[in-house]
């Protein structure tokens, strides 16, 4: 066989890359040979038996280690034995950082000895041990993902690799490799491109999601997304036969107090705009940001916006936010907006806007002014607040103006703090003032609430329940009245049931002159739960119509622990009046430390996932 | 035909000498250990063959509780030799129950559990944070700290 000169080139580089590859892994912290070592990939831990590693300039050797990759600390114990030239230490544990780069021997004789290793005098270290605690072999082996193997690396970011490596899924011995990467380290290499998700559905067709990460420390973030969704192998589908949307955004901290960035996004079907910002700290409580961004819509013209804001944050004397933005086409949007608290009880809210915008596609303009002035008084006792709206349309000439005053009297209790009543009135008056007309209307609302707290009936029954009375009036004689009654019944047994019992009755009468129609609605609810173990629990509902007799809703909810921790969590749904099963989400879930696996069936989308999804 | 074995003797030579793939790897040994659990407890079921703790606690009251601390073996082959250490919050032995001899006739046990119990009624006993260590062959095997508190009154 003969290789081709470009495989032969291909070749070369590959060998070339090599020495680079295994320098990479160089670095390391830590290197640790055992009789038997387990790392579980859940939990980003290890474990290991009859072991050997140099740490500072000793050689160590134990009967057993236990390793927290997370927290960074490690603690060998049994026999412990830390030997260099001419001194020789013998212990029971040895707590030890490889990042602080120090630890501690422990012997337990008459008392607990503690001798400090590598702190350089200054003490026994404090170093973090209730995770490593958790840390057993039966633990790892009951991992989703883990390892065993001979000879563990740990590099400078925590990333593991394992030599003499068998691969354990669910505990089940799966392939084999003489050198293999366990895990992705600490500091997740989050940067660089990934396949996010490619699926197929029945209303999208073929959808793929690719993004681009880059990150440089506390500089540049910059994330771009490629969405595809190819429709044209869809039946009856007659929209785009495929759209692809770019978004991209990145910003880079110059420092503390100066920003920039950069978004765009692309549509294919020729929509896309684009925004670069700057925005500078000038101290903590003063801020201020430029932009300029242009937007092309569909079948419309681009427009090209600059735009600034700027937000002062005066503590006592109020906040203030400034925003004003340009189009060359002379469109002007313009923002104005204070808040304030005085006298304890007082808040002052004020905000207005002015904007001058183009109708469609025609040299013609809107042009908006509006503004609200709000003043409120908070008591213990009682709220007062009055405000203002005002919208003048310079284009069509109208103004509406709408003061309103709200009074409101804060929930007070009796009979012991079981009953509680609230009392809220609002009257609002709006004036349309129109070329050559004006039209006025006011209304007012009463709303009344009387609640009770829960009453314990007997020592598992409880009782409570709400009444509600709200009185409408409007200028023109419509009345409406409305009332409601929620009451709720909760029985326990034991402390694995409940039953719950909800009443709602709604009703609503209008009057004008002497013709009195409304509507009345009733509802009853049953729900009961269960809560069995941690690996059984579920709820049932079944809503009733007490007016016309009429079975409604049912929901189901149900979870069950099966084997380790995998588990079933199922969801339904059952019209009674359509007399089917209108939804069924089925979950099959694995809790694995550092992420959890999902597979869900939705019947209503006819959807099967899988999820990955990380803690 | 030349050209794709060209290129699988290309990627083959690249993952060997990566060393991503080998087709003969040494598995480790068996795992010796043969501790499952080690627990504190103020009370044990003997119900059936094994202990089981009732209540798995981490703080104990002073004068009244006695701490029981449980381990459960598994594997076990030949016969070993159990001892538990506990330690005042001044990091002073105050028990040591020296070796206790296990499955002397080294029959294959799946699960053993034994337990070590320390009363809080002595003259010794003060609040602060315990310490209690275990030791299989004169080999530390587990350590469990608990805090010793007064009654809440």
């Amino acid at each position: 066989m003969r290789l081709s000169r470009r495989n032969l080139v291909v070749l070369v580089f590959c060998l070339f890359l090599t020495p680079w590859i295994n320098a990479a892994t160089k670095n390391l912290l830590l290197t640790i040979k055992g009789s038997y070592l387990a790392y579980s990939y859940d939990f980003h831990q290890a474990y290991g038996e009859n072991v050997e590693f140099e740490f500072l300039s000793y050689r160590v050797s134990c009967q057993y280690i236990r390793m927290d990759l997370t927290a960074q600390t490690f603690l060998a114990y049994g026999n412990v034995i830390l030997e260099r030239e001419n001194e020789k230490l013998e212990g029971d544990e040895f707590l030890f950082s490889l990042k602080e780069k120090l630890g501690s021997l422990i012997k337990y004789g008459e008392t607990v000895e503690v001798q400090s290793i590598g702190s350089e005098g200054k003490g026994p270290a404090a170093l973090p041990q209730e995770s490593l605690s958790e840390i057993t072999l039966p633990r790892i082996q009951k991992s989703l993902i883990s390892f065993s193997c001979r000879s563990l690396e740990i590099s400078e970011n925590f990333d593991v690799h394992g030599t003499d490596v068998t691969l354990y899924l669910e505990g089940l011995e799966s392939v084999r490799f003489a050198k293999f990467k366990l895990s992705d380290g600490i500091k997740q290499r989050r940067g660089g491109v990934s396949l996010d998700r490619i699926w197929f559905t029945k209303s999208q067709g073929l959808v793929g999601r690719m993004s681009y990460l880059y990150e440089k420390e506390k500089r540049v973030n910059s994330l771009t997304q490629l969405h595809y969704e190819e429709r044209s192998i869809l039946k009856n589908y007659y929209g785009p036969a495929r759209q692809l949307d770019l978004l991209t955004s990145t910003s880079y901290t110059l420092n503390e107090n100066f920003r920039l960035g950069l978004t765009g996004n692309f549509n294919s079907s020729n929509l896309w705009n684009t925004q670069f910002w700057l925005n500078r700290n000038w101290s903590q409580k003063i801020n201020t940001q430029l932009d300029f961004s242009y937007n092309k819509p569909i079948n419309y013209k681009g427009e090209a916006w600059f735009g600034l804001q700027s937000t002062i944050d005066a503590e006592k004397l109020g906040n203030l936010s400034v925003t004003g933005r340009y189009e060359i086409q002379n469109q002007f949007l313009g923002g104005l907006f204070y808040s304030t608290t005085f006298l304890k009880n007082f808040s002052f809210f004020l905000n207005s806007s002015y904007s001058r915008l183009k109708m469609g596609g025609a040299d013609t303009f809107s042009e908006i002014a509006s503004g609200t002035i709000d003043l409120s008084y908070n008591s213990r006792t009682f709220n007062l607040a009055t405000d203002y709206f005002l919208n003048y349309d310079l284009f069509g000439n109208q103004l509406l103006s709408q003061p309103q005053l709200r009074v409101g009297i804060n929930p007070f209790y009796f009979y012991g703090g079981i009953l509680s009543v609230g009392l809220t009135n609002i009257t609002i008056y709006n004036h349309i003032r129109r070329e050559g007309s004006h039209e006025q209307l006011y209304t007012n609302n009463t709303i009344l609430n009387l609640m009770t707290q829960p009453m314990h009936l007997q020592k598992s029954l409880r009782l409570n329940f709400q009444i509600a009375l709200e009185q409408f009036v409007e200028r023109k004689g419509r009345n409406f009245t409305s009332g409601g009654f929620i009451m709720n019944l909760s029985q326990e047994f034991g402390t694995a049931v409940s039953v719950e019992a909800y009443y709602s009755l709604q009703s609503r009468r209008k009057t004008k002159g002497w013709l009195i129609e409304g509507t009345t609605s009733q509802d009853l609810s049953l729900l009961g739960r269960v809560q069995l173990s941690e690996m059984l629990s579920g709820w049932l509902s079944f809503s009733f119509d007490p007016k016309f007799g009429q079975w409604r809703q049912s929901f189901a909810d149900l979870s069950v622990g099966i084997i380790k921790n995998w588990k079933v969590h199922s969801l339904l749904n059952y019209d009674f009046s359509l007399k089917k099963l209108n939804n069924i989400d089925l979950y099959l879930i694995r809790e694995a430390g550092r992420f959890q696996l999902r597979f869900i069936w939705r019947s209503l989308s006819k959807q099967f996932l899988v999820e990955l999804v990380p803690r | 035909m030349k050209k794709r074995a060209s290129v699988a003797f290309v990627i083959l030579s690249l993952f060997l000498e990566a060393g991503c793939i080998s087709f003969k790897v040494k598995p480790p040994l068996s795992p010796e250990n043969q501790v499952e659990s080690i627990q504190l407890c103020k009370e044990i079921s003997e119900k059936g063959n094994l202990l089981k703790p009732l209540k798995v606690e981490s703080e104990f009251n002073l004068g009244t509780d006695k701490v029981i601390c449980l381990i459960r073996l598994k594997d076990v082959e030949k016969k070993i030799l159990l001892q538990w250490k506990w330690y005042s919050p001044e990091k002073k032995l105050l028990r040591d129950t020296g070796d206790i001899a296990v499955n002397e006739d080294e029959k294959y046990l799946e699960v053993v559990t034994a337990y070590d119990r320390f009363k809080l009624n002595t003259k010794d006993s003060k609040e602060g944070q315990w310490m209690v260590v275990f030791f299989i062959n004169h080999k530390l095997a587990g350590r469990k700290n608990f805090t010793v508190k007064k009654p809440a009154e």
